[in-house]
């Protein structure tokens, strides 16, 4: 076995925890790539093993697809589970979870890096918790409020609404289990479905989201009571119990009408009739009716007709567009400076680090 | 029969007198232009008229449903059958008087009873009524008199509406607030992290 690295830093386990969730493998799975012991792999990973041999963190690169150097120095801000919101099917396993929460930290390292650079927007997540209808409503409400948004008002592009309270959209999970997760900390982040190319489902996942920033800061989320006060924070910061009322009783229950509602509101159809339902608006029989009809037609499984233009989150994709033009830093230093290699790079950002001729294949041991 | 106290608004909330005058108004006007269009000397005949003027009522209530929200057609297994919707209120049509309905129109059509099954309006639905609207032909072969007429399952009529001509259109739109939209956000190098080309750029739109 080789010697350290580097002898006076030490090696970061959760830095290995990381990348290893984020390659989606388990502590004996790297242990049998990488011929070692899943027990040291655990050492290493508790931060019990701080200088580890330098050809084991290089074989750890290897398979996980970073630089050797990645491994070392302090993880400033990883996402932790208690911070954490899925919007996801309960049969999702843990592992998934893991990975997309590693994903995120790794996202959120971009994120960080682009904030010392660029101005982003402050933070601006009210702190409304609400457990009853009555008081979700009321968050709801007290939210727009906040964020200057009057109750009357559709709202046209909901993630730069978000956006602009300083959260992150990241419209990178790729696997169909989950549609949404969201992380309330120093870096606040809501990432989408990239598969759902529906704009009226991307608004409620936000809204659903928002609703889990803003009444769940350090609240365990995942349980059937978070997940249905997030949907009804979603419907109600969507659409405005007042002003939906007045338009939805404007005219008869018919899908002409239902379709003009998600034109003007750009929610899906779906989230108009539930809306309904939960404010009276529509009886039980109705709305199982509707629903029915809606399945009839294939809507709930995403054709829905009518769908709002598409519209992609901007931040993240403009401060990276602006690299190299803006800024000094090109994607290619960005991707060196935090050790990540150009597939893992292109894999958290699905943006493409040119080929370049001054990148070193193996950074330099000497320090 | 009830013929004077049936108002069906009463019945079937979307069937206003707007509308179902708006609907007649159509079928009416279609029907008498296509008379003007008859040239037996060419070699129409009563029957070949008839048809004539049945595709052109189906095509200005098709084209009715563009215009309005509340007017829909319901799709049909019967290529030549034709059914439509006033606020989900399935109606068909046929040419006669209220009092003789011809055997296909006594009762309801798969189309019908779909419709229903889907429709959110309960009174609609719960009712196990047939509607049809009769167009009355005089002398000439111009449509005089458009009712509508409400049916039992049996095809038995029960009441008869009246359909006045152009009932005035309502004018007043409900107000609606403009949509919120922010502009989007275009992060800016913060003073220090500036690349040389765009402060080099700056420095010249100074000196200029």
């Amino acid at each position: 076995m080789s010697g350290t690295l580097f002898p006076n830093a030490a090696f970061w386990g959760e830095r290995l925890q990381i990348a290893r969730e984020f390659k989606g493998l388990t502590q004996k799975e790297l242990a049998g790539e990488v011929s070692a012991s899943p027990s040291l792999i655990s050492l290493c990973e508790k931060g019990e093993k701080p200088f580890p041999a330098s050809d084991l963190v290089e074989a750890f690169g290897e398979v996980l697809g970073f630089e050797p150097l990645f491994f070392y120095g302090p993880l400033t801000d990883m996402f932790r589970e208690e911070e954490c919101s899925f919007r996801h099917r309960r049969s999702t396993p843990e592992r998934l979870k893991a990975k997309i929460r590693a994903h995120a930290t790794l996202t959120g390292m971009v994120i960080s890096r682009l904030r010392s650079i660029f101005r982003f927007p402050d933070q601006n997540i009210p702190r409304i918790p609400a457990h009853t209808d009555a008081e979700i409503e009321a968050a709801a409400e007290e939210c727009r409020r906040h964020w200057n948004l009057s109750l009357d008002s559709p709202i046209k592009h909901v993630g730069r609404i978000l956006e602009h309270a300083g959260v992150v959209i990241v419209p990178h999970l790729v696997r169909e289990d989950v549609d949404a997760f969201s992380r309330f900390g120093p870096t606040a982040v809501i990432f989408l479905n990239q598969a759902i190319k529906s704009t009226s489902r991307w608004h409620f996942d936000i809204g659903h989201e928002c609703g889990h920033l803003v009444m769940h800061q350090g609240v365990p989320t995942g349980t059937e009571e978070t997940e249905d006060a997030a949907n009804r924070f979603a419907s109600a910061f969507l659409l405005p119990r007042k002003a939906f009322t007045r338009e939805f009783c404007t005219d008869e229950f018919d899908w002409k009408h239902i379709l003009a509602m998600k034109r003007r509101w750009q929610t899906s159809a779906q989230a108009i009739v539930r809306r309904a339902y939960d404010l009276r608006l529509l009886g039980a029989v109705e709305y199982r009716k509707a629903f029915k009809y809606m399945s009839w037609k294939g809507w709930t499984s995403g054709g829905e007709p009518d769908e709002p233009a598409f519209q992609e989150p901007e931040l993240l994709t403009n401060a990276l567009g602006a690299l190299g033009k803006k800024v000094a830093l090109t994607i290619e230093a960005l991707c060196k400076e935090l050790y990540f290699k150009p597939e893992t790079f292109r894999e958290i950002t699905t943006i493409a680090v040119p080929k370049s001729h001054s990148m070193p294949a193996v950074i330099p041991f000497s320090h | 029969m009830d013929i004077n106290n049936f108002l069906p608004w009463n019945s079937y909330s979307p069937l206003t007198a707007e509308r179902l005058s708006i609907v007649a108004d159509k079928l009416r006007k279609a029907r008498n232009d296509t008379l003007n269009l008859y040239d037996p000397i060419g070699g129409d005949t009563p029957w070949s008229h008839g048809c004539r003027a049945h595709v052109r009522q189906i095509k200005a209530v098709l084209d009715g449903a563009k215009e309005y929200d509340w007017l829909t057609i319901l799709p049909d297994e019967e290529a030549l059958r034709f059914t439509f919707a006033i606020g989900g209120v399935p109606i068909r049509f046929y040419r006669g008087t209220p009092a003789e309905i011809p055997e296909h129109h006594l009762y309801r059509t798969f189309a019908e009873i779909r419709q229903l099954q889907l429709v959110l309006i309960p009174e609609a639905r719960k009712t196990a009524k047939v509607l049809r609207m009769a167009i009355e032909l005089d002398a000439e072969g111009n449509a005089s008199e458009i009712s509508l007429v409400e049916l039992d399952v049996s095809g038995k009529p029960l009441n008869t509406y009246s359909i006045p001509q152009a009932v005035t259109k309502s004018n007043v739109t409900p107000a609606q607030t403009q949509a919120i939209e922010l502009p989007p956000l275009q992060p800016e190098p913060l003073e220090n992290t500036q690349s040389d080309a765009q402060k080099q750029t700056q420095v010249k739109k100074k000196n200029a």
